[in-house]
C-alpha cells in the first residue's frame, strides 16, 4: 500500500538538545535560506521542536503518518498525502481553519507565522537530505526510507551479545 | 463483481470510494448525490459568503476524482427508502437501484425549532451551497439579520454577514457563546471579540415567533422574554441532526442516528452507514452517539469502505474535534470541553489557565485520570498534543499540575522507563521478538518507534488484551 515511507526518526539516546535542527529547519524554510536574512525578515518558523526533559531530549517533528489525522481533518483538501508518502499542505488552497492543528496528536502541524495557513514539515523537497538531519551534529536524527512498517522488517541475524 | 451503492456525496462518500478502490479495482460504484455538485466542503460556504474564499475553491473533489475511480454519480436524486429484503434503494426520481453493498452517508439535516412563521421567505438555514446562494441573492435587500443559535454555523454565519456590512444580532438559548465548546469563562472571551466587532448578542433567550408584514416579508423576531428585535432576515442555526428519515421503517436500526457496529455495519448485513447520519462509538462517553464533525465522517467512510470491499477494519471510536475562528477569536477543542466543575459526575476535574489580557485560555477536563476534553483559545500552537492525549487514553495524573500551564508536552509525559528497550533502529529487532508486549503507553515510545494510529495501538493493553470492546476501561 505504501511504496516508501519516508520520515525523520529521532534517536533520543544521541540527542543532546542543542536545537540546531530547529535553526536549520527555520532557515531552510525561510525566503532566502540564509541565517542572517531569515532572522531579519520576519519570524522564522521551525517545523521541528526539541522536547527537553533533563537528560532526555529528542526532536519532535511530523511523522508523515500512514493514515494522517491532519489529512482526515482537512476540510479543503489542502493537506494531502503524496504518492511518495510525504504529507504536504498546499498553501494556496488552505483557508486556515486549523482543524489539522488540533487533530495532529504530535503537535507537528502549526499555524504559519503571520499568515492564516497551516505549516508543517515537508521533508525539504529541495534537498537530498532534510536540513534538520544534515544539521544534527550528534546523528540524533536519521532519515529513514525503510519499506513497510517496523514490524514488517525482514528478519535479520541477531547481533552477538557482547558483555561489558 | 460487487455492486456498491453510496448514498450521499460528501467527505464520508469520498473516503469510502478511496477505501473501496484500494481493495477492489473492478466493482461498480454508484454515488447518489442530492445536490448538483461534486463533493464540496460544507464548512467553506461561510468563507465564500464572507468573500474570503472564491467560489471555485468550494469543491473537495472534482469531476476527475470520480472519473479516475470509475464512479458513476447520479446528481439531484434523493434516497426515499430502502428495501432490505429485495436489496433495492428507492430514489426520488422513481427509479429503483439494486445493490450488493450499500453505504448510507446521507448526512445531517438542520434542526428547525418550533417557531411561529419559521417557514417564511427570508428565513434561512445555512448548511448547503443552495442555502448560501439563497442568502447571497437577497443580501442587497437586507440590512439587519437575526442569527438563531451561537454554535459553529451560527457564529460563522454572523461573521460572514458582518463582513458583508450587515447588522447582526445573535440569539442563543443557553447562557454562552459556542455552548457545545466553551464554558461561561471561555464564552466571556468570545463575547469580548463580538463586542469589539460590533455584533450584538442575546444570551439565555430564544426566538418564539417571527413577525411578518402584509407582504410576507420578515420584519421582526419575538423573544421568549417578550423583547422584539427588528430585522429583515433570519438565519436558523440551532444545530444539525442525523438524517434518518430515508431509512425509517425499513428495518435498519435507528436511534438518534443510524446505529452501526464497530465495522460501521448496520444491523442489516451489507448495509453500512457513515458520516453525520451514523451513530457510532464515542471514545469519551463509552457509548454510541452521533458525532457530526468532519474528521469523524472521514474516518467512518474509510472504515466502512474497506469493510464493504471485503476488509475487516474496526472503528475504534471517535470524539468531536472542532476548530473555529471569528473576528480574530480562535478556539480549538476536542471531546467534552464545555463541562464545568460540579456538572455531570463528581469524578470530573477541570483545570484552567487564563490570561485575560493576552486573550489566552486553556482548559482541560479530566475524569478517572484520563483527559476527556480540552478547549484552547488564543495561542493554539501544538494544541494537537492534547488531542493525542485523549486518543491514547493515557493516565495524566502524574503531570496534572502542569497540564494547562504551557502548550508543550510536560516532561512527565516522557517518563524514563529504563527497563524497556529503546525504540530506535538498534532495538527494532526487540519489538519483533517481544511483539506488542514491549509497547508501553508512553508517548515518547509511540512517537520515536511507530507511526500508526495512536488509538489503534492503545486499544490493546500490555498483555495484548483488547481494551476496547465497549468495556469500561476503568
Amino acid at each position: 500500500m505504501n511504496a516508501r515511507i519516508k520520515r525523520v526518526y529521532p534517536i533520543e539516546e544521541n540527542c543532546m538538545g542543542c536545537r540546531l535542527c530547529e535553526v536549520a529547519c527555520a532557515i531552510e524554510h525561510s525566503e532566502f535560506k540564509d541565517p542572517l536574512m531569515a532572522f531579519f525578515n520576519g519570524r522564522p518558523q521551525s517545523f521541528t521542536t526539541v522536547e527537553v526533559n533533563g537528560a532526555t531530549t529528542f526532536s519532535l517533528n511530523c511523522r508523515h503518518c500512514d493514515e494522517p489525522y491532519c489529512v482526515e481533518a482537512c476540510i479543503t483538501g489542502a493537506m494531502h498525502k503524496e504518492p511518495d508518502g510525504r504529507v504536504i499542505v498546499y498553501e494556496d488552497i488552505c483557508v486556515g481553519c486549523f482543524m489539522c492543528v488540533v487533530s495532529c496528536p504530535w503537535g507537528a502541524v502549526n499555524p504559519k507565522e503571520g499568515a492564516k495557513k497551516a505549516a508543517k514539515c515537508d521533508l525539504c523537497p529541495d534537498r537530498e537530505l532534510p536540513a534538520c538531519v544534515q544539521a544534527c551534529p550528534n546523528r540524533a536524527l536519521v532519515f529513514d526510507t525503510t519499506e513497510g512498517l517496523i514490524f514488517e522488517l525482514p528478519e535479520e541475524e541477531e547481533e552477538p551479545f557482547v558483555e561489558g | 463483481m460487487a455492486e456498491y451503492l453510496i448514498v450521499g456525496n460528501s467527505v464520508a462518500a469520498v473516503s469510502a470510494i478511496q477505501a473501496i478502490r484500494e481493495r477492489d479495482k473492478e466493482g461498480k460504484i454508484t454515488v447518489i448525490s442530492p445536490e448538483p455538485y461534486t463533493a464540496y466542503c460544507r464548512p467553506l460556504i461561510t468563507y465564500v459568503l464572507a468573500g474570503d474564499v472564491e467560489e471555485w475553491r468550494l469543491p473537495y473533489k472534482r469531476e476527475s476524482f470520480y472519473q479516475q475511480n470509475r464512479v458513476e454519480v447520479l446528481y439531484q436524486v434523493r434516497l426515499e427508502g430502502v428495501d432490505v429484503k429485495e436489496r433495492k434503494a428507492y430514489l426520488s426520481d422513481g427509479s429503483k437501484i439494486p445493490f450488493e453493498k450499500l453505504l448510507l452517508a446521507v448526512g445531517g439535516v438542520p434542526f428547525i425549532p418550533p417557531i411561529e412563521n419559521v417557514q417564511s421567505p427570508y428565513v434561512f438555514t445555512f448548511t448547503t451551497i443552495a442555502d448560501m446562494k439563497a442568502i447571497e441573492s437577497c443580501l442587497p435587500e437586507v440590512r439587519k439579520v437575526v442569527v438563531i443559535g451561537a454554535g459553529m454555523i451560527g457564529m460563522k454565519a454572523a461573521e460572514a454577514l458582518k463582513k458583508r456590512g450587515k447588522d447582526v444580532v445573535i440569539v442563543e438559548l443557553l447562557d454562552r457563546i459556542l455552548p457545545m465548546v466553551l464554558d461561561s469563562q471561555g464564552s466571556r472571551l468570545a463575547e469580548r471579540a463580538l463586542d469589539k466587532a460590533g455584533v450584538s448578542y442575546v444570551l439565555g433567550d430564544s426566538v418564539v415567533g417571527i413577525g411578518r408584514d402584509a407582504s410576507g416579508r420578515v420584519r421582526q423576531v419575538e423573544l421568549k422574554s417578550g423583547a422584539k428585535i427588528e430585522c429583515d432576515a433570519v438565519i436558523v442555526a440551532v444545530g444539525v441532526r442525523p438524517n434518518i428519515k430515508p431509512v425509517e421503517g425499513s428495518g435498519i436500526e435507528v436511534n438518534k442516528g443510524i446505529v452501526v457496529d464497530d465495522m460501521m455495519e448496520t444491523n442489516v448485513e451489507g448495509i453500512y452507514a457513515a458520516g453525520d447520519c451514523a451513530e457510532s462509538y464515542d471514545l469519551i462517553l463509552g457509548q454510541k452517539r452521533p458525532n457530526l464533525v468532519w474528521p469523524v465522517a472521514y474516518r467512518h467512510g474509510l472504515i466502512a469502505g474497506s469493510n464493504m470491499a471485503g476488509g475487516r477494519r474496526r472503528f475504534v471510536g471517535a470524539f468531536p474535534i472542532n476548530s473555529i475562528g471569528f473576528f480574530g477569536f480562535q478556539v480549538v477543542s476536542a471531546g467534552m470541553s464545555a463541562v464545568e466543575e460540579g456538572d455531570e459526575d463528581a469524578a470530573i476535574e477541570v483545570l484552567r489557565y487564563v490570561d485575560e489580557e493576552k486573550g489566552i485560555y486553556r482548559k482541560a477536563v479530566i475524569g478517572h485520570n484520563r483527559l476527556l476534553g480540552f478547549a484552547i483559545i488564543g495561542d493554539i500552537r501544538r494544541a494537537g498534543l492534547y488531542t493525542g492525549l485523549i486518543w491514547s487514553r493515557m493516565d495524566v495524573s502524574p503531570f496534572k499540575d502542569v497540564l494547562v500551564d504551557q502548550i508543550s508536552l510536560p516532561e512527565a509525559v516522557y517518563p524514563i522507563e529504563g527497563a524497556l528497550p529503546p525504540m530506535n533502529f538498534s532495538s527494532r529487532k526487540e519489538i519483533r521478538r517481544f511483539g506488542w508486549a514491549v509497547f508501553p503507553y508512553s508517548y515518547r515510545r509511540l512517537f520515536t518507534g511507530y507511526s500508526a494510529r495512536i488509538e489503534e495501538i492503545c486499544a490493546f493493553d500490555d498483555k495484548g488484551v483488547c481494551l476496547h470492546d465497549g468495556v469500561d476501561q476503568e
